[in-house]
């Protein structure tokens, strides 16, 4: 329960410090690939539309994998507030809607910006969001337009 | 009258024909309402049987996995295989037969002491739903045991699996499109407690649903709607009790809801016809004002031509500058007379008058002096003889008198004195004093002609001899006097 609230807490914290430095909107997640994936921009229109289960394919008839972090971590609702525009909370509720009605299925979980990491260095297909911290060069960070 | 009956008629059809559509279209859309229950009810009923049947298919893909692998990392392998519903939703956990929990998708309850459900005293499979009350959300939880006698080497011996999920994936389908805001999608246990419903934005659970009442109200409750009264709202209600699993699902539209499109267009259809009824008994009220307008022109047209008949006539009879009876009118009237008398053996008179130097006068004087002269002397004949005798004008200066009801010349001669008097009061002309004379010749019926024609004459023949006598007297016919 403590550790519920902490992990969040100094989530805030540390990205109110970090926006004091850095632009905001590249601040504390990043949309990444592998630096072997075929393209390097994504439109945020696409971007929403593939984590919310609306299409697989970006603009050139590319499959996109999309891969999510476990609930409760400090990027993944950064992630979804600053590129969707909603909030975890809604984010469940459309993946229930849409679970229920047979339309979809949300993206694997993983655990966090380390596991995503290294399912995005052995697949060229899959996007991601990691914490800046995790990046490194086998990686590339998409432009988000 | 003809047109108030129109009135009528016309608007019994149009309240008439408007009744009959507002009535189709309430059935009409009652009949939509329950079939868009019967079709919310199909596909929410296949939603949810699938949904409990993927929830049991991985209660018993952990059961039989963790039977086959010793209970260890049970939850870790399976969810690498992808063969686990979404975390996101789905929270699975194991729990030893102490009912704590060893394995679970959401690492905060490991540790935690779950109670065990019911069924856990009885022998034998069991699929249990539960409720659990988490800080967020409530849950709906799923359980089946672990089966020892599969397993009887491990020490864990009988725990069991739950699956929880938030209540409102069950309901997560309502749509406001279809279902409105006092629609109803519900699951329900078998005890009648609501497990989860939602009526527009609002998640409720807890409440008790008298199922069983509703259902047995109807013949068919599974898929003919039947109306409900439940919470102060009215609903088109589908029951149905889902294979295989403790629960049911309970469909509502609100017959209100429903209604209200009906409601608005039935007002339309109601001001409409009130409209048409105001236009239609104007246009009455116009036509009708006009055909008595018309009518009343005809009575006056007919009216003027009676009058205009009658001038005509009595044109044709009198004679126009004195306005008394003309020769033609007056050879009627003797004429009528002769005959009267002749069968009644009576007698009358006709006095035969030509003013004296009346030509002198008209010569003298001028035509309209002549013309108010003669005037003049017609009053004075009328006034001098009784209402029943008659004065008429043969043209000229002549005037003829009919005398009616006289048979001696005792009788005539003081009228015709009375006229020789009348007439010698002297007449203001042009301004200056007149005296004017008449000669009178007097005729007897039957004593001095049997018709028209001879009494005239002998009358006329009697009046040239008072002239020959010197005017200003009264001469009676010879025959009479003989």
């Amino acid at each position: 329960m403590v550790k519920r609230l902490i992990a969040p807490g100094i989530s805030l914290l540390l990205g109110a410090m970090l926006s004091l430095i850095y632009n905001p909107a590249l601040a504390e997640v990043l949309v990444v690939v592998s630096a072997d994936a075929p393209f390097s921009r994504l439109t945020s229109s696409d971007l929403r539309d593939i984590y919310l289960g609306r299409r697989t394919q970006i603009a050139d008839g590319m499959m996109v994998v999309p891969l999510d972090q476990s609930e409760g971590t400090a990027a993944r609702s950064e992630f979804y507030t600053h590129f969707t525009g909603q909030t975890p909370a809604q984010i469940k509720a459309h993946w229930a809607r849409q679970i229920f009605t047979g339309r979809g299925q949300p993206p694997q979980a993983l655990a966090n910006s380390r596991a995503v990491v290294e399912r995005l260095v052995s697949d060229t297909k899959a996007l991601g969001y990691i914490d800046p911290a995790f990046l490194d060069e086998r990686l590339r960070v998409l432009t988000i337009e | 009258m003809l047109f108030s009956i129109v009135a009528f008629m016309m608007l019994l059809v149009v309240w008439g024909s408007t009744y009959f559509l507002v009535n189709k279209e309430r059935v009409a859309i009652e009949r939509q309402a329950e079939l868009s229950v019967g079709e919310i009810t199909d596909t929410y009923e296949a939603r949810v049987v699938r949904a409990l049947r993927e929830i049991d298919t991985a209660l018993k893909l952990v059961r039989f996995t963790a039977n086959n692998t010793g209970h260890a990392n049970v939850l870790n392998a399976l969810n690498e295989q992808r063969l686990l519903p979404p975390a996101l939703l789905f929270t699975i956990s194991l729990v030893d037969a102490q009912g704590m929990v060893v394995e679970s998708t959401d690492s905060e309850l490991l540790g935690l002491r779950l109670r065990p459900p019911l069924q856990a005293t009885q022998e034998g499979d069991y699929l249990a739903v539960g409720e659990a009350q988490t800080e967020q959300e409530k849950q709906l939880t799923f359980t089946r045991p672990l089966l020892p006698g599969q397993a009887p080497t491990q020490e864990i011996g009988s725990g069991w699996v739950v699956i929880a999920i938030d209540a409102n994936y069950f309901v997560s389908s309502y749509e406001a499109r279809s279902l409105g805001q006092q629609g109803m999608l519900a699951l329900v246990g078998e005890d009648g407690i609501v497990r989860v419903r939602r009526t527009g934005e609002s998640i409720n659970s807890g409440e008790l649903m008298e199922l069983a009442a509703w259902q047995s109200s109807t013949l068919d409750a599974v898929s003919v709607p039947f109306l409900t009264h439940w919470q102060g709202v009215e609903r088109y209600t589908l029951v149905r009790k889902l294979y295989d699993f403790p629960l049911s699902i309970v469909v509502g539209l609100s017959a209100q809801e429903q209604l209200a499109e009906a409601q608005l267009l039935v007002q339309k259809y109601w001001q409409r016809a009130a409209w048409t009824s105001a236009l239609l008994l104007m246009i009455l009220v116009i036509l009708g004002r006009l055909s008595w307008q018309l009518q009343r022109e005809r009575q006056r047209v007919m009216d003027e031509r009676v009058l205009h008949a009658q001038q005509v006539e009595h044109l044709a009879f009198h004679d126009t500058l004195t306005d008394l009876p003309n020769r033609a009118f007056l050879s009627h009237l003797v004429s009528q007379e002769v005959v009267l008398c002749g069968r009644h053996g009576e007698s009358f008179a006709l006095l035969f008058l030509d003013l004296d130097r009346f030509k002198l006068i008209n010569d003298s004087l001028g035509h309209a002096v002549g013309d108010y002269l003669l005037q003049e002397a017609a009053k004075r004949l009328t006034g001098a003889v009784r209402e029943s005798d008659v004065v008429a004008r043969l043209g000229g200066d002549e005037f003829i008198i009919l005398l009616r009801k006289v048979s001696r010349t005792e009788q005539i001669v003081p009228i015709a004195n009375e006229l020789l008097s009348s007439m010698r009061q002297p007449f203001i002309l042009a301004g200056q004093e007149c005296h004017i004379s008449v000669s009178i010749g007097v005729s007897l019926f039957p004593a001095d002609g049997l018709d028209e024609q001879s009494l005239m004459k002998n009358a006329d023949v009697a009046m040239y001899q008072a002239k020959q006598a010197g005017k200003n007297n009264v001469h009676f016919c010879s025959i009479a006097l003989s």
